[in-house]
Formats: C-alpha cells, sequence, structure tokens
C-alpha cells in the first residue's frame, strides 16, 4: 500500500487528533513519532478549546486522575501515586523553567508520624527536612512562595508565621503546628494573611486563586470527599505535563491547570443547609448557612442531568445574568459552581445574598423560583417590579413600595394570574402599612374577586 | 459544464455546482478555462469525490445563479455549516454510508479534498477517522491506520510510564 495514516499532512492530523478526549490524546501519542509530535503540538495550542476534555475528570477514567492530587500551586496540580495523607506544595512554574521544587508532607501510617520532604527539579532524591512535626496536621501548612527567591512561608493555624525559609530550604527553624480542626476556616484566614502581606501589590488575587485550589483539594485529601472533587469545569484547560522522579515509589506529577478552569471550588461543603424554602420543576431553593461567614443564604439548585441541552443554556445565562445585576433592589449574586456527585445528579447552584436584609433576600428568591421568571429570554418585568416591590415592603420602605405596586396596579391585566394576585395581597399589605384606606378597600376588592374566579375554576387554588 | 481531468488521463464532465463545492476548481474556474487537471487525484478518488459533491450539491440545491455574489453567500454559508453537522437527516445518514470504507480509501479521499478545499467532505472524513482511533490502544491504532511503529523500545516505555493512567484502561 502506497499511501498510510503516517504520512497524512501534520495539519490535517492536527484537526483528528484535536477532535479526540485527552486520554485517546495520549494512546495516539505512542503510535509513532509523527504522530507523538502532533500531539505534543494540540496539547500546547494556545486557546485550546476543546469541549469534551474535561481534564479534570475525562468521562472514561472520572477518578483516576483526581484521586491522587495532593496539592496545587502556580496553576499546577500535584498528584502522587500513592494516597497516604500527603500534601505538597510546588515553589513556581516549571514550564518557566529555572529552578523549582516541591515541598511535600508525607504521611506514614505504620510509623504514624508525618515527614517533610523538599524534592528540586534536578533531584534524583527526597530530601528530608528534619523540623519537629508532632501534631502537625497535613492541612495546617501552606507554604506560600515569595517572588523568585524561593522563600518559604509556613503558617500554622494560629495564622502566625511559624518558619520562613529562604534560598536554603528549611534551614533550621522549627515548625510545630497545632491542629486545625475547621479547614475551611483556616483557608480564609490563610487567604486574609495573604492579602495583607500582599496588600496593594498586584498578585493578590492570583495567591488568592491558589489557596482557593489548593484548599479545593485539600479537602479531599483530609475529609475524604472525592465526591467534591467533581466540581470543576473546564473548557479552556492547557495541560502540561512534567514529571519528578525519585528512585523510591514516591513519585510526583505535576499537572498545569489555569485558574480560569475552576469554578467555585468550595461548593457545597462550605454550606449547611437550614431548610427547603421552595421547590420547582427545575430543582429546589435552599436556605443555607455560610459556615464560615455565618451568614444565610439562599441557594437555588438546579438539576441540570435532567435538562435538555437547550434548557442548560438558559441556565447558565441566568446564571450570568444573575451574577452581572448589581442593583440596590435585587438581592445580590454571592457565588456559583457546577456539581457533579454522580452521573445522573449533577447539579448547579447559585447562591443570592440579601443586601439589605436577610429575609427580604429569602422572599424575593421565592418569589423568583414560584414565578418560574428565571429564564433569561422570558424575562418579565412585572415579576422584577414585583420583587422590588417585595424588598421594598421587608425593609419598611412602604410608600416607595407603594409608589411601585401602583404601577404595576395599573397594568395588571396583561400579568399572570398567580402573580397579580401576589401583587394585590401585597398591595393589600403595604396599603394597610401606609394607611392608606382607599387602596386598601380598591386591592382588598380585587382580591376578593380573584379569589372568586380562581374557586370557580379551582378548588385547590383557594389555599394559594 | 465543466471538464475535470484525473491524474491517470480520465476525463470527468461535471455541473457548475457541483463542481464548485470545491473552492478551489470555484478559484480556478473563475480565471481559467472549463478543463480543469488535478494531476494528484485518481480517478477512481475523483469518482467518490465527485459523487459526494453531487449529492451534497443536489441537497444545498438553493438557486446558484453563476453570479459571483450568490457564489460568495453559498461559500460563506457552506462555511457556517462546516463547524456543525450536516443538518438534513437524510444527507447526514448518507455521509455516514459515505465514509464506510477503508482506511487506506479515506486517506486518499481526505487527501483529495483537501486538495480540493472541500471543507464539509475533509470535516466529514477526519471526524469518522477520530471515531476509529476512539478508545483505542496504540497498537490497534498502528495496525488500523496501516502505520509504522518508529519508536525504540526505550522511547515506547519512557511514553507508557508518562501517561500511565491513559493506558490503563483496559
Amino acid at each position: 500500500m502506497s499511501t498510510s495514516w503516517s504520512e497524512i499532512p501534520a495539519d490535517l492530523l492536527y484537526l483528528i487528533l484535536s477532535k479526540l478526549s485527552i486520554c485517546d490524546l495520549f494512546c495516539s501519542a505512542a503510535v509513532c513519532s509523527h504522530w507523538s509530535f502532533v500531539v505534543d503540538k494540540v496539547r500546547r495550542s494556545p486557546g485550546d478549546q476543546r469541549p469534551q476534555i474535561p481534564w479534570l475528570a475525562p468521562e472514561e477514567h472520572p477518578f483516576r486522575i483526581l484521586k491522587n492530587v495532593v496539592g496545587s500551586s502556580h496553576d499546577w496540580l500535584i498528584s502522587h501515586n500513592h494516597r497516604q495523607g500527603v500534601k505538597a506544595v510546588l515553589s513556581s512554574d516549571p514550564s518557566r523553567g529555572g529552578d523549582y521544587f516541591v515541598a511535600f508532607v508525607f504521611d506514614c501510617p505504620s510509623m504514624d508520624e508525618e515527614y517533610l520532604f523538599v524534592l528540586n527539579a534536578e533531584d534524583k532524591k527526597w530530601k528530608m527536612i528534619t523540623i519537629e512535626l508532632d501534631e502537625v496536621m497535613v492541612a495546617a501548612y501552606d507554604l506560600i512562595t515569595l517572588d523568585s527567591t524561593l522563600g518559604i512561608k509556613l503558617f500554622d493555624a494560629q495564622r502566625k508565621l511559624r518558619l520562613v525559609g529562604d534560598g536554603n530550604l528549611w534551614s533550621g527553624p522549627q515548625a510545630k503546628v497545632g491542629a486545625a480542626r475547621s479547614v475551611c476556616f483556616y483557608v480564609l484566614l490563610l487567604l486574609v494573611i495573604v492579602e495583607l502581606h500582599y496588600g496593594g501589590d498586584g498578585r493578590v488575587g492570583s495567591f488568592c486563586w491558589a489557596f482557593r485550589i489548593d484548599h479545593f483539594f485539600w479537602s479531599d485529601g483530609l475529609l475524604g470527599q472525592q465526591k467534591e472533587l467533581m466540581i470543576v469545569r473546564s473548557n479552556s484547560i492547557r495541560h502540561e505535563q512534567c514529571r519528578l522522579f525519585s528512585p523510591s515509589v514516591t513519585l510526583l506529577d505535576l499537572l498545569r491547570i489555569p485558574h480560569s478552569g475552576f469554578l467555585g471550588m468550595f461548593g457545597c461543603s462550605l454550606y449547611e443547609v437550614l431548610e427547603q424554602i421552595g421547590k420547582g420543576a427545575f430543582g429546589s431553593a435552599l436556605l443555607v448557612k455560610h459556615k464560615v461567614e455565618n451568614k444565610r443564604y439562599v441557594l437555588k439548585k438546579i438539576r441540570l442531568a435532567r435538562q435538555t441541552n437547550r434548557s442548560r443554556r438558559s441556565t447558565h445565562l441566568e446564571m450570568e445574568l444573575i451574577s452581572k445585576v448589581r442593583s440596590p433592589f435585587i438581592v445580590g449574586y454571592k457565588d456559583s459552581w457546577v456539581e457533579k456527585i454522580d452521573s445522573e445528579n449533577s447539579c448547579l447552584g447559585y447562591m443570592v445574598s440579601g443586601s439589605k436584609a436577610n429575609s427580604a433576600s429569602i422572599h424575593q428568591s421565592a418569589a423568583i423560583n414560584s414565578s418560574r421568571v428565571v429564564h433569561a429570554q422570558e424575562f418579565d418585568v412585572s415579576v422584577t417590579m414585583l420583587n422590588i416591590a417585595i424588598i421594598l415592603y421587608h425593609i419598611h420602605e412602604y410608600a416607595h413600595s407603594l409608589s411601585v405596586l401602583k404601577k404595576l396596579f395599573q397594568n395588571i391585566e396583561p400579568i399572570k394570574e398567580q402573580i397579580a394576585l401576589r401583587v394585590c395581597l401585597l398591595l393589600l399589605d403595604v396599603a394597610l402599612a401606609c394607611e392608606d384606606i382607599l387602596q386598601v378597600s380598591v386591592s382588598f376588592f380585587v382580591i376578593n374577586t380573584f379569589y372568586f374566579f380562581i374557586f370557580l375554576n379551582d378548588v385547590s387554588f383557594i389555599f394559594f | 459544464m465543466i471538464k475535470l481531468v484525473s491524474g491517470d488521463g480520465a476525463e470527468f464532465e461535471v455541473e457548475e455546482e457541483v463542481a464548485f463545492q470545491s473552492k478551489i476548481i470555484k478559484d480556478i474556474v473563475a480565471d481559467a478555462d472549463d478543463v480543469i487537471p488535478l494531476p494528484t487525484v485518481s480517478s477512481k478518488v475523483l469518482i467518490q469525490v465527485i459523487e459526494y459533491c453531487r449529492k451534497h450539491a443536489a441537497v444545498n440545491s438553493f438557486p446558484l445563479s453563476p453570479s459571483s455574489s450568490a457564489a460568495a453567500a453559498a461559500s460563506s454559508s457552506s462555511s457556517i455549516s462546516y463547524s456543525k453537522p450536516v443538518s438534513d437527516p437524510a444527507l447526514r445518514a448518507w455521509d455516514n454510508e459515505f465514509v464506510k470504507l477503508n482506511n487506506s480509501s479515506l486517506f486518499d479521499i481526505v487527501i483529495a479534498a483537501n486538495y480540493l478545499d472541500i471543507e464539509e467532505l475533509v470535516d466529514l472524513v477526519l471526524e469518522t477517522v477520530a471515531d476509529r482511533i476512539k478508545g483505542k490502544q496504540a497498537q490497534e491504532i498502528r495496525r488500523q491506520f496501516n502505520i509504522e511503529n518508529d519508536f525504540t523500545p526505550e522511547e515506547e516505555e519512557a511514553l507508557r510510564r508518562e501517561n500511565s493512567w491513559a493506558f490503563q484502561n483496559n
């Protein structure tokens, strides 16, 4: 046969290979050197937007990569081929070349102790750091790298600076770290520290992110909640690999993951569900408490698994819309993430938080849910206005609320029956609060008529 | 009518809108005569490519006037549909039948289609090939596509070790 696929022009091969998922891509790399070269190119291509490569959760191997991740820094994930409560930190971005090292806490269950190791880029062997590490909880570590001097700082649970390393790693000072039970809490503290240290410096943001990711995998190692690891969306993930060897079984993989690929690392673990306040075909609204901030939020949980692609898109659209809206009268957006608990039950949640009063936010979010004004395409001004009125009512701005409601009321005919009824009921409330007798009587009359019609239509509605 | 001459000298007469599925031919026709030699394309492959173009030209038969504006509109719309699969289910089924060929024929077709710049056909074949690669180990891919393994055993082992998680799926 004169022609062979090994002679395929590189640009065509590139097109083929870029359609493959990550696992197939690696298999293809082993076919021949020409393919391997193109695979390499695919992997390094800028703005890699292949949709079917969720790098952290490839469809076929959801857990293989994830379960060994022991840390992350500088966009890189550090994975380990053993899983013994380890935590690793990378000093600098290996793709930039130069010196980098991995510091690594290793838990030896048989001896019931933890050790700290350091491995340089060129090292062939782990260097053990002899500092006292009793009572150390792996999670309590975080190594912060400063600029290019490779200095390290180690903070303990009390936010105290325990160790400052310079070029000579870990030369001397001792670290004794008290156990930090509350993992989430600790991470936020770290964020604070970093900001304090780098206030005004442009790098604050990136440091924060690094820590958030750290925490994310950390909770895996510590709490064993593997399912939370799946909270990852990764459309634009570039992947590079680099590898550190040591002669023993210890082997670290470093995978590069830009931060943009992550969505809401904290996920559900940070929130404690208090009660369900609404439910619909789309999902449910939960009243939750932030475990750290101790504030109450409304979490809207949307089931993506059973939705069509179109409604999934609109769900994302809705989220985008909500996150962009900044208005004193519309409850603020806090956080959102996609969560994949198992293949049939993936959820998308987003947070709204009340800007002035928590009850208002809850109320509004309940109103949003019950009136289904959620999709951006069918956004109905009447419901928004009603929500505004509700919030105004709750923050005791009755006169203002009444003026909003009156506008709605004058134009009540095109509004859907259910919403119209709500408008009237609220109008009654507000009018009573304003002692506007005329308005009270009008709205009272309208409401009575409503109930009468509803009664005719469907008896069950009377409990509405 | 446009006359296409394959590498082995066979002549094929095709209608303009069929030939114009290829952007190259369209460009050539614009500033040359109606006999187009295609020395790199064998007649066997050309027959298949013409079959494909004929089918697609018939299905996409929106009024294709020879005026350049309409042709430009046609080409732009075809380049939009390029990224998404062919919409017509019947055409899609036909496409699926069309690519049920062995890998070396597919190779010839994709090379020809790439040369003639028929985006839809290139995409169709590449998609098919990607589907055939999916889920296969390197060994199988090599056998299926008649590719020689030019790695040394050490290199192969290194690759395998580097991406061990990807090779473990069986």
